[in-house]
């Protein structure tokens, strides 16, 4: 156990004090479990009552329409009536009225009551419809009524609408304070103690050259502050041994034998070696954690995906209408941009650190979206998305090579495939936030205020992560050097991980899911918000597993099969189709794809440097990454164009069946491939 | 904030987390419904505007110019009385002069920019919404009985209808915030308590055994420092027996013990 500083292993610290990891992990998991249980308490209540309010506040409001039309038949029908037509004789009630029924929906019938006379366009429902009574003025104290019968199901509809509207609400919530409470949970408990174990660990190895920094005043603070304390104590009397062997030395010189032989056994304790007498002992290295890349991601990928839900009509309007490829240009733009800058990201990582380029990257993410904001044609905007996709770049390649860095320096058990599940986590969970919030946030300040807000929060992320991470990360992960895409491209086992893993996963991801099922939902008569939810299913289902995923990467050390299997499980989901419904194999195969891509995303970037560690020794594992990322981006592009492609060819049933078998066989070949490499 | 008792840093943290939670949920419910209900009102006032551009095309069909169709008059102003909450209605011919207005000072006047087609919306859109601040703004395109613009009608309506439904649902919603959080913060605050109870009295026997006067705890090591005790015991031993060795090899330099011993009592 006495041995020098050099011998001690990061690693190895919870082993020497097993009794603090775990009551960190004890503290860790009831924090989490307490505001959890509270935030959902909580939060459950509110909307609850927002639910309750809108019952009684906006459902009036949807009768109102019919109303209206009730108003302006009424109108007419008393002007009419005014021309000296007596009411029973009206001719042509039925056109008139079954002209206003036809083409709305939201009227089931429409029935006019006048003395004498009734006539009734549609069939009314029993029970549940709301009746509309609008009175009709035939002069001279005669009256009569327009009943216009409202389909429950659009109230109903509706009602369910809002529902879901809040539970989406809720979720939002609850994600995005998950991922507040990560940051601060890290910063408030695990900092602390795991600076107590850090210091305890080092004293322990027999390293007295270390010293905790910026000592609170809390209890952990006075702990560390006493040992401290012990540390310059044991210096001091260090210092006073080699002293004292100096001075036996010169006055006796016959004693230096026996002198020096004491002072070496002192020195063999792991003192600072260079430390002369009035030198400070040695400080504490910053502490490194995945938590600390986590929160300025998150608060990043927020920032990015505000803008999702309206880009393509925010690039139509600055067109003006007048060019079909104006709507799907700009994300074209931003996915071509990331693909070709995140190779360049990758060096950037070598010479500056994650750290570095994630604060860098910030500033082009920020720039475009201002550009974004101020956009008057839809030349500027492009060029806005291409400034924002080199952010976005540089941004993401940083805090995979950060994340791929920290489990080496931080706890033992934080294993590099959970360490990568915290990237995709922070990012689906920014992806979703993101992607609610800025819906309603364009609504209420525009799409430039919106944009503006990016900037902002982008601008954060940046500040974010000088402020709370290890300067220092990242820099291995990035050794670059010449022909390194050819020489990734060249491994086996990379190229399978690439062209039968990452390109059909993506393929699937944007032809299926974000392709096909809408369209072939709204076929069926879903609406907008309907086939929102059961799009966003995929993102939901995939959080479920990303954490199984990496456990399958750590724990069992099969990252290969987990990536296989996954991409055998969505295949089968897509064949789906082929045999049920298409009302229930669409958003069934949509929760399987998501739950298998779950299991498989933390897995295909823990997998990176256990499959080539050579390439990685040659390159640096993120550039690897960058690589990944542009197949990623190939299968992105190519997935809406096969899939339309092939819908338009065979019919939806077809088209879906193709990108299963795809997948399948992909499966099947990385298998194969996977392990021979 | 480093001189905070932990447990209460810890109560923060998860107060701060939950009034984050619940300013996001208050705060995206009453957006969200403000849309469905401004969406809703657009429709009503919606039907308004297309039914009379209806009964405006109804006229030009007979062959009518649209200046002369002095009846719209009276017909906006009907429809202005019928329909609560409409605060004006206006009808502008192609190049954007307003024909007849509720507001009899419009007419004549160009239509403001902002209550016409979006900037680079082709001529012949149908509908178009808008908000002008102090109202809300629909609009509705007329064409003549050759499909060209003809013109259109605007709507202007109220948005205090909106404003009145929006604060009370707010208003219900903050009470039931506020009511919550101070029930969840003191539950909180309890558990922050009880969580750290065990993690700050191990701090405290450690930091505890450390002030011994001696520099050796009375008793065993406090559970999960033994190897940091047993290596300051260790190093002290070490230093001790390197410092007696020496004050024995160095008894007969009297001055270097005066020394050591001042540095030592330091």
């Amino acid at each position: 156990m006495q041995t020098g500083a050099r011998s001690v292993r990061p690693d190895a610290i919870s082993d020497v004090i097993p009794g603090a990891a775990a009551m960190e992990r004890r503290l860790i998991l009831g924090v989490a479990g307490v505001t959890l249980l509270l935030l959902v308490g909580v939060t459950g209540v509110i909307s609850r009552t927002a639910l309750r309010s809108f019952e009684q506040e906006v459902r009036p409001e949807m009768g109102r329409e019919a109303a209206a039309i009730g108003a302006a038949a009424a109108a007419q029908i008393e002007r009419a009536v005014a021309l000296g037509v007596p009411p029973d004789r009206l001719q042509g009630l039925e056109p008139f009225l079954g002209g206003i029924l036809a083409g709305r929906p939201m009227l089931d019938s429409i029935t006019l009551d006048l003395p004498g006379a009734r006539t009734q366009v549609g069939t009314p429902r029993a029970g549940r419809a709301q009746d509309i009574a609008v009175p009709v003025r035939l002069g001279a104290g005669a009256a009569g009524t327009l009943h216009l019968g409202v389909n429950p199901q659009r109230l109903e509809r509706s009602a369910r609408d809002s529902k879901w509207d809040i539970a989406v609400v809720l979720l939002v919530a609850l994600l995005a304070t998950v991922e507040v409470l990560a940051l601060l949970a890290d910063r408030t408990v695990s900092l602390p103690l795991r600076r107590v174990e850090r210091l305890q660990g080092r004293i322990a190895a027999g390293d007295w050259a270390v010293r905790a920094q910026a000592v609170g005043g809390d209890a952990a603070g006075r702990y560390l502050a006493r040992l401290n304390g012990v540390v310059r104590r044991m210096n001091e009397r260090r210092r006073h041994v080699a002293w004292l062997a100096g001075e036996v030395m010169r006055e006796a010189p016959e004693a230096r034998g026996p002198a020096r032989a004491a002072l070496a056994r002192v020195e063999a304790q792991g003192f600072a070696q260079a430390a002369g007498f009035d030198a400070p002992v040695g400080r504490e290295a910053p502490l490194r954690s995945p938590a600390t890349a986590r929160a300025p991601l998150f608060l990043y990928v927020l920032a990015e995906q505000l803008s999702t839900s309206f880009v393509p009509i925010y690039a139509r309007s600055l067109d003006g209408g007048g060019w079909a490829l104006a709507a799907g240009l700009p994300v074209a733009v931003f996915a071509g941009v990331v693909a070709l800058a995140s190779p360049s990201g990758a060096g950037l990582v070598g010479q500056r650190g994650a750290r570095g380029v994630l604060a860098l990257g910030c500033v082009p993410a920020a720039a475009g979206y201002l550009l974004a904001a101020a956009a008057e044609s839809i030349g500027v905007f492009m060029l806005a998305r291409a400034v924002s996709a080199v952010g976005y770049a540089l941004i993401t390649i940083a805090c995979q090579a950060y994340l791929v860095d920290a489990p080496g320096d931080t706890r033992g058990e934080v294993g590099r495939g959970r360490s990568m599940a915290v990237f995709v986590m922070a990012a689906m969970t920014g992806a979703l936030c993101g992607t609610a919030i800025g819906s309603v946030l364009a609504d209420r300040v525009g799409y430039g205020g919106t944009f503006l807000v990016s900037a902002a929060l982008s601008l954060a992320a940046g500040v974010l992560a000088l402020r709370t991470m290890d300067g220092a990360a990242g820099r291995r992960a990035a050794v670059a050097g010449s022909g390194a895409w050819r020489a990734a491209m060249a491994h086996r086992g990379f190229r399978a991980l690439v062209l039968c893993a990452a390109v059909p996963a993506k393929l699937v991801l944007t032809g299926f899911v974000f392709t096909l099922c809408p369209l072939v939902l709204l076929g069926l008569g879903d609406t907008q918000p309907e086939i929102g939810r059961q799009v966003m299913l995929y993102a939901g289902a995939m959080l479920l597993t990303v954490r199984a995923g990496a456990w399958v990467a750590d724990r069992v050390g099969a990252p290969a099969a987990a990536i296989a299997w996954a991409g055998a499980a969505s295949g089968v989901a897509l064949l789906l189709p082929l045999v049920l419904p298409l009302a229930v194999a669409v958003p069934v195969a949509i929760a399987v794809v998501g739950l298998a891509q779950g299991v498989a995303s933390a897995p295909m970037l823990a997998v990176v440097p256990a499959l080539c560690p050579a390439l990685v020794a040659r390159v640096g594992v993120a550039p690897l990454y960058g690589y990944l990322r542009v197949g990623e981006r190939i299968g992105s592009i190519a997935g809406p164009l096969v899939a339309a492609g092939l819908a338009a060819a065979a019919g939806f049933t077809a088209a879906v069946a193709v990108l299963g078998a795809v997948s399948l066989v992909s499966a099947g070949a990385y298998w194969v491939v996977g392990r021979r490499a | 904030m480093n001189a905070v008792p932990f447990a209460a840093r810890l109560a923060a943290v998860m107060v701060a987390v939950l009034l984050a939670a619940s300013a996001l949920t208050v705060s995206m419910d009453y957006l969200r419904f403000r849309r469905v209900l401004r969406t809703q009102a657009d429709l009503v006032y919606q039907f308004v505007a297309n039914d009379l551009a209806g009964a405006i095309e109804d006229s030009l069909n007979l062959g009518l110019p649209l200046a002369a169709l002095q009846a719209t008059e009276q017909l906006i102003g009907r429809r202005r009385a019928a329909e609560a909450g409409t605060l004006g209605i206006g009808v502008f011919d192609p190049a954007g002069a307003v024909l007849f207005d509720t507001d009899r000072f419009r007419v004549g006047n160009l239509l403001p920019p902002e209550w016409d087609r979006p900037r680079g919306a082709p001529g012949s859109q149908t509908e178009w919404r808008a908000d002008l601040g102090d109202a809300y703004l629909v609009g509705a395109g007329i064409t003549n009985a050759f499909g060209q613009p003809a013109g259109g009608v605007v709507v202007r309506y109220d948005p205090a209808g909106i404003e009145t439904r929006m604060n009370a649902i707010l208003l219900a919603m903050l009470r039931t915030a506020l009511l919550a959080l101070a029930g969840a913060g003191a539950l909180a605050a309890a558990a922050a308590v009880l969580l750290t109870r065990r993690h700050a009295a191990w701090l405290a026997r450690a930091t505890a055994q450390l002030d011994a006067p001696t520099g050796v705890p009375a008793g065993p090591p406090v559970p999960g420092t033994e190897a940091v005790m047993a290596a300051i015991a260790h190093t002290g031993a070490v230093l001790d027996a390197a410092e007696a060795e020496l004050m024995r090899l160095g008894l007969g330099a009297p001055d270097a013990d005066a020394n050591g011993g001042a540095q030592r009592a330091a």
